[in-house]
């Protein structure tokens, strides 16, 4: 049941990162998949009675911590550079 | 085990579609925290007491409040976009992708009904358990976050400092 | 309990006034003065009560498993005879440097060190065991720097300071590896249990020999006498205290205290002996040419103390603490009284430039005399009797050379003492230098009176001392005693003939005709360059190929490298983005969808 309810959260989160253009909900979106991940680990360990997912979850959340920090100092960098938070709008990356 | 499950799925689906369906971006971060809200009632009700308590202080504490900040330095004439499909073309593109993710979904749940495992009862000492395994089986992993925590900060301070005009 | 008294007051005044000057640095600056004086005074009142004595004090300090170490502060007759000249000594230094520092405005922090340098003394001299010991001299060597760089504005004193203390600490490595050896011959480092322990005879001529080259850096002997000279730059106050009556007698206080190891040491005798008698020899030397007084009265300390251990390595151990005991009363009184002549003279420090201060400042010039005198050796001032002691046990324990190098030495001191004291005192060139305040003048007046009379301790040394039986007075040493009076005598009227002002001529033919001698001495041998070309020039070079290449070169640049490759990495793989990023997510998304798809139909 738990599964299921993850499952929707991850594919809702993907509806998300393809359908909108601010790069900001596309990372909160982001953030719904990695807690969905999170939820299913727990879930599956706990069926199988061991704490292994937990732990992992653990760092996961670390991890996903970090990388929230991260994108989003990219983003006002980004703003600060384009002016915009638009995906369309942005498009340098190549040079 | 299945009403506060399923208020709480409920209540975090339509918080998710309207984490990716709102117009203003601080609308969406609040939504997202209460899916974060959820999650953490989902790990509590299945003994993750310790995941629980983190995922409230970490995610929702600290990084949704990260969000907020910078929503709050972004330019709010530029923020909000349209929802709304503009074009055929458009509205194609999600009719199709909508189908797609509805089908996984189906087959997802078809799965996980089929191979229905009853949940174990947890005992009420997770937080110690899970500590302990932290700190002898996946130590290395444990120190490493530190330093990947420590690359995040230096990273963010680079990212984000201004550059002055006059170099050097 | 007395006795932590009496160790424990200076370091109490010292913490006293510290705060004062941390704190409160207007009212009455003097006081400060006064409150470490009268610590110290207690101090030896304490130590006279307690004399001869034998008190013991314990604390447990460290205890750990089959290590002990208490604290142990322990009197007998021959730390009695130490802590008696500190305190007392010290205390007549005190009182002079009250008024001489009176003018100065860091007087709480001079006073500060000068208690803290006495207390460590007296740790060092009341020491039961080793480490104790060490601890104190570690003290002493401490406030040797920082009393020498007082005035630390001038960059000068501040290196002089400086290199007192590296050169001490040199020594101190000796010290600490003689500790270790004997710890584990003997399991422990107890005074007591060590004079009393069966050692091999190669264990204790290693760990004598390390104790000795402790004992040149501490006692300025060669080689490592080079910090006592420049350590001039200190206050006159320091330089009597420290330099003359207390911390260069360490070493041989350490010698004596260990005088049952050092007798086992038979080869390390006759390097003792000589390494005195040659460090007598080149000091006097230097000092022929001197013209800084200070200068002067440097080097003859580090010859008096060559006459010490020439004393230890014949044995003659009664005779060096004698000599010590004398030593302190007539160079103290010497160098306060050049600290009077300094004051009176605004601070001029060349003797050229002064004479004629009999008339000036008569009760110092009274007072100088006296110590000119007693270190001469003439009789029956005090410098003679233990002089000739230390000749006389030279000569009878068969070291015919030493002994003809002690009386050259002899004749040597008693000429540039004499040519101080002529240049200084007599003549007629300046009269407006002022006489100083009875402050300073009353322990002049105190140590002249000792420098006289101190002859009369000589016997009582021996006899609480009891080394070595007491030989009996015999035809040998009345004519030995004679043979250095005469010395002694010749020296100085050579002196009186060199000096006189008619011979003038004589003197800058003699100038002429041997400068390049009298510029090497100037130079002291050019022993400080030949230093800092042999050994310090190579170590510079080491130092700046380690910095340039190990350090900028190979881990800073390491570390760049690894940046500059992340960056470098980067430019050539973004290249590889298409660069429209929801295009990216749409076409990642769709092949997402498929393998999805196709996993979970497969599990269906």
């Amino acid at each position: 049941m738990v599964e299921s309810f993850a499952a929707a959260l991850f594919l809702i989160g993907l509806l998300g990162i393809v359908l909108r253009r601010t790069i900001l909900v596309m990372l909160m979106s982001l953030e719904l998949m990695l807690n969905a991940v999170n939820l299913t680990f727990v879930a599956f360990g706990q069926q199988q009675g061991l704490l292994t997912g937990q732990v992992y979850v653990f760092f996961t959340m670390t991890i996903a911590a970090a990388e929230a920090a991260i994108g989003l100092a990219l983003v006002i960098a980004l703003f600060r550079t384009f002016r915009s938070v638009d995906t369309h709008a942005v498009h340098g990356m190549r040079e | 085990m299945d009403v506060p499950f399923y208020i709480c799925a409920g209540i975090g689906i339509a918080a998710a579609f309207s984490v990716i369906l709102q117009r203003r971006a601080v609308l969406s971060v609040l939504s997202l925290m209460v899916v974060l809200i959820t999650c953490a009632a989902m790990y509590a009700m299945l003994g993750a007491h310790f995941l629980a308590v983190l995922q409230i202080l970490v995610y929702a504490g600290a990084v949704m409040v990260l969000f907020v900040f910078v929503v709050m330095l972004l330019d709010p004439e530029i923020l909000p976009e349209e929802v709304r499909p503009q074009s055929i073309l458009e509205r194609l593109w999600i009719f199709i992708l909508t189908l797609g993710v509805s089908t996984i979904f189906a087959m997802l749940v078809w799965v996980f009904a089929h191979r229905y495992v009853p949940y174990r009862q947890m005992g009420a000492d997770n937080t110690e358990k899970v500590s302990l395994l932290l700190f002898s089986e996946h130590i290395a992993a444990f120190e490493a976050t530190s330093l990947i925590l420590i690359a995040a900060i230096v990273g963010a301070l680079t990212l984000s400092k201004r550059h002055r005009k006059a170099k050097g | 309990m007395q006795l932590a008294f009496l160790c424990f007051l200076p370091f109490l005044a010292s913490i006293f006034n510290g705060f004062w000057y941390l704190f409160a640095k207007k009212p009455w600056k003097m006081a400060a003065g006064v409150v470490s004086t009268l610590a110290l005074f207690t101090s030896f009142c304490l130590a006279s009560a307690l004399a001869f004595h034998d008190v013991t004090f314990s604390l447990p300090w460290i205890a750990t498993g089959s290590f002990e170490l208490p604290f142990v502060l322990r009197l007998d007759h021959l730390s009695s005879i130490f802590v008696l000249v500190i305190t007392g000594v010290g205390t007549l230094i005190h009182i002079y440097a009250t008024v001489y520092m009176a003018h100065d405005s860091g007087i709480q922090k001079f006073f500060a060190y000068l208690s803290l340098f006495c207390g460590s003394m007296l740790v060092l001299v009341l020491g039961g065991s080793l480490p104790i010991l060490f601890c104190g001299w570690e003290g002493v060597g401490l406030c040797s720097y920082l009393l020498i760089s007082f005035w630390f504005d001038d960059s000068e004193k501040a290196k002089a300071g400086a290199k007192a203390f590296i050169v001490n600490r040199i020594g101190d490595v000796g010290f600490l590896l003689g500790m270790f050896v004997l710890f584990q011959a003997c399991g422990s480092l107890d005074i007591e249990t060590l004079t009393h322990a069966q050692l091999s005879p190669t264990t204790v001529l290693i760990a004598c020999s390390l104790l000795f080259f402790a004992c040149t850096g501490k006692s300025a002997q060669i080689p490592l006498y080079i910090w006592l000279p420049d350590a001039m730059a200190g206050p006159t106050p320091v330089s009597a205290l420290i330099h003359a009556a207390t911390m260069v007698t360490s070493g041989v206080y350490l010698v004596t205290r260990l005088h049952v190891l050092f007798d086992a040491a038979e080869s390390l005798h006759i390097v003792m002996a000589t390494v005195g008698g040659v460090t007598a020899f080149v000091a006097a030397t230097i000092a022929l040419v001197q013209d800084d007084i200070k200068k002067v009265l440097a080097y003859s300390t580090v010859s008096q103390l060559g006459y010490l251990f020439l004393a230890c390595g014949v044995g003659a151990y009664e005779a060096a603490v004698f000599h010590v005991v004398t030593h302190a009363f007539f160079k103290a009184l010497l160098f306060l009284a050049a600290g009077s002549v300094i004051h009176g003279m605004d601070g001029e420090q060349n003797m050229w430039k002064m004479g004629g201060l009999k008339k000036a400042m008569p009760v110092t010039f009274a007072t100088f005399t006296l110590g000119w005198l007693a270190i001469c050796g003439i009789p029956p001032f005090s410098g003679f009797f233990s002089k000739d002691e230390i000749l006389f046990h030279t000569f009878t324990s068969g070291h015919t050379g030493l002994w003809a190098l002690g009386l050259v030495t002899a004749c040597m001191t008693a000429f540039y003492m004499t040519r101080l004291y002529i240049v200084t005192f007599l003549g007629t060139k300046h009269t407006h230098a002022h006489e100083s305040s009875w402050g300073m003048l009353a322990p002049l007046c105190v140590l002249a009176c000792l420098s006289a009379l101190g002859g009369i301790f000589g016997h009582m040394i021996s006899h609480t001392l009891a080394f070595h039986a007491e030989a009996e007075s015999s035809q040998l040493e009345w004519i030995l005693m004679l043979v250095s009076a005469c010395i002694a005598g010749l020296g100085i009227a050579l002196a009186f003939f060199m000096y006189d002002e008619s011979r003038q001529p004589i003197r800058a033919r003699i100038q002429k005709q041997y400068g390049w001698l009298s510029t090497a001495l100037a130079h002291a041998w050019y022993v400080d360059e030949a230093i800092d070309l042999v050994l310090l020039k190579p170590l510079r070079q080491i130092y700046g190929f380690v910095w340039r290449t190990i350090d900028v070169l190979c881990i800073d640049g390491f570390i760049m490298l690894l940046a500059s490759g992340g960056r470098a990495s980067g430019d050539v793989l973004r290249l590889i983005q298409p660069g429209f990023l929801h295009i990216s997510i749409a076409c990642m998304v769709m092949g997402a969808f498929f393998i999805m798809g196709y996993m979970v139909y497969g599990q269906l």
